[in-house]
């Protein structure tokens, strides 16, 4: 952003306007539109969740307050504005009043490394995706001094349940992840969505054809496993159907918000929301090619860059509109996939949720890991000095290498998971019942 | 700029330890003493490591922290009874351990570590980035890497274990009656 606004202040109306000042106004741009935007998504995301819920399940869902019911949100936020805050006698106010914050905070933090067009994010650390999960493993303890705030059993549990769930998807979430750390040799999330152009077949690009972007990672069997993994995990992680075991409402009412009301449980809603996108957006940002897709290096290759001082600022917004289309599209494609799973599936119980996790998604995980390692071992073999001969042999054999790695990785990966329900199944059960008991969670009644 | 932002955060992490130490209930030290990681993992921030700062978080923020408030929660442990469980020697030897660290610590910094701030240089920045730390871990400190995963191996294996045994004997008192 810096690098646009740098364009117009000082080449094109000539301020000489100081670096510092660039910095600045570009940082307060960023800061300022965070803060802005992100409400806004949770405003409609909880719209379009009640929608679409409502259709699954044949109802209407809300459609009275403006046009299909558009302006319900903000309704809710008026009426959450003016309820009265309840506190507990016996709760400890000061934890009470901090914890939704301490859930909140980190998840406007996450927004800072998103990166929403080409050249649109706050900051590219290069540690950019460990940001990400170091920063949203710090609302786990905001959930604790909520539960252990109220002074309420069903709040403790929720809060116990809440926490033991995200600790331990958060294993499989992270090796997921670190895959793709694999194969871009980078964590800064602008190098990975980055290194996701070029056609489906990865990492081969070939003469002639444009780059339309498409190179996504879940073009390959790895790709493909560590996907799967990973928005279980990031069910787990965000709390949804089938995995929202701390809200069980018919449990636990409605676990460490129970002795929230008012504008604090409001907090909590919005940290929530605001995970679910921020997880469907990082799936699409590992796995889906973020902001790539047809057109936007046409357009990117025209606008005014690091590479390109002298481009058009016009395509900077070009391709920023393109770029912000095609994030926005899938993320909320994956939100939806979120609301599908929630009309269609039970929830769990705490141990299948606990075994799932254990003893089938982590040890595919670290399959995958391997399978990773061949794979890019394969591909990419010309880098190494001593095998540079190799890409003299043309397009044919590449092709060949990446046929034998794709059709390699594949049938470990098919193995692995084939051996994973074997082992996981009871000696009585077949293994379409212990998909349809364990893995989906629904009950088998015999 | 970094001048205030260090002592800001330099503050915030002395009164979040010495919180910590003062509070008498154990679920107010391990918040404050969550404060006080946060801070310290954002001076790594400012030494130009990203790195360290969300190992810092993951680690002590997001784990430790919350084994720490896992244990304190499920115990109901959090006040601690004002008389028992004192010994009468602790306080002044803690004291003066303190004292005696607190003055190494001064003397180390007065004579060994040069007074002309450290200039940042493309050198330094690269040296923090994930892959060189990664490659000097599996190169130079190979050894101790290994040691210590080792030794974390021998802790969950030992909680295994020791799980196991406890279940056995509760299901053999369960045979008896």
């Amino acid at each position: 952003m810096a690098d646009v606004i740098n364009h117009v202040l000082n080449t094109m109306l000539g301020l000489n306007a100081p670096e510092w000042l660039i910095i600045f106004i570009s940082n307060s741009i960023a800061v300022t539109l965070i803060f802005a935007i992100a409400p806004l998504q949770m405003l409609f995301m909880t719209y379009f969740e009640r929608r679409a819920i409502a259709r699954m399940q044949d109802r209407l869902g809300p459609n009275r307050v403006g046009p299909k019911g558009i302006f319900q949100p903000v309704a809710d936020g008026v009426k959450m504005f003016t309820k009265e805050d309840i506190v507990p006698t016996a709760a400890d106010k000061m934890v009470h009043l901090l914890a939704p914050c301490v859930v909140a905070a980190p998840v406007m933090f996450m927004f800072a490394v998103i990166p929403w067009g080409p050249g649109m994010y706050a900051v590219d650390l290069d540690t950019g995706l460990l940001f990400f999960f170091a920063i949203s493993s710090v609302s786990a303890v905001g959930l604790m001094m909520a539960g252990w705030a109220s002074y309420n059993k069903f709040a403790l549990l929720g809060a116990m349940r809440a926490v033991a769930q995200m600790v331990s998807y958060e294993v499989p979430a992270l090796i997921s992840i670190a895959v793709i750390v694999m194969l871009t040799n980078s964590m800064s999330i602008v190098s990975i969505i980055e290194a996701q152009s070029g056609l489906f077949i990865s990492q081969v690009d070939v003469a002639g054809i444009p780059d339309l972007g498409l190179g996504w990672f879940i073009f390959s069997p790895v790709g493909l496993l560590g996907f799967i993994c990973f928005f279980i995990a990031a069910l787990a992680e965000g709390e949804r159907t089938p995995f929202d075991i701390p809200e069980a409402d018919s449990e636990i009412v409605a676990g460490y918000m129970t002795e929230y009301s008012g504008m604090k449980f409001a907090l909590f809603f919005l940290a929530q929301y605001l995970l679910n996108f921020l997880l469907c957006a990082i799936t699409v940002i590992t796995f889906f090619g973020g902001w790539q897709g047809p057109g936007i290096s046409w357009l990117w290759s025209m606008a005014v860059s690091e590479a390109n001082p002298a481009g058009n600022p016009i395509f900077n917004v070009l391709a920023g509109i393109l770029g912000t289309f095609y994030f926005l599209a899938k993320t909320y494609f994956f939100f939806f996939v979120m609301i599908w799973i929630r009309g269609a599936f039970p929830r769990l119980r705490v141990d299948q949720l606990m075994g799932f996790g254990w003893k089938f998604v982590i040890p595919l995980t670290i399959v995958n890991i391997f399978s990773a390692s061949l794979w890019i071992g394969w591909i990419r073999w010309e880098l190494n000095p001593d095998l540079a001969f190799l890409s003299a042999l043309g397009e044919p054999y590449s092709f060949a290498r990446w046929g034998f790695a794709f059709v390699a990785t594949l049938v470990m990966n098919v193995a692995a998971y084939t051996l994973m329900t074997r082992i996981n199944r009871s000696p009585d059960e077949t293994i379409d019942e212990l998909v349809a008991d364990q893995v989906f969670g629904a009950v088998t009644l015999r | 700029m970094e001048f205030v932002m260090f002592f800001a955060t330099a503050a915030i992490a002395l009164i979040g330890a010495l919180a910590m130490v003062l509070s008498p209930n154990a679920v107010h030290s391990a918040l404050f003493l969550l404060l006080n990681f946060a801070a310290i993992s954002v001076l790594f921030l400012l030494l130009r490591s990203p790195f360290l700062f969300a190992i810092q978080l993951t680690v002590y923020a997001g784990a430790i922290m919350v084994l720490f408030l896992f244990v304190v929660m499920l115990l109901g442990a959090e006040r601690a009874d004002a008389t028992q469980d004192r010994l009468a020697w602790q306080r002044p030897l803690a004291l003066g351990l303190a004292l005696v660290l607190l003055i190494e610590a001064v003397f180390i910094s007065v004579t060994t570590i040069p007074q002309t701030p450290a200039v940042a240089s493309p050198e330094a920045e690269a040296f923090a980035a994930p892959a060189n730390l990664g490659s000097v871990l599996l190169t130079t400190y190979v050894l101790p890497l290994q040691i210590t995963g080792i030794i974390l191996l021998v802790a969950i294996v030992g909680v295994v274990v020791l799980n196991q045994r406890a279940r056995l004997r509760h299901s053999l008192e369960l045979e008896q009656k």
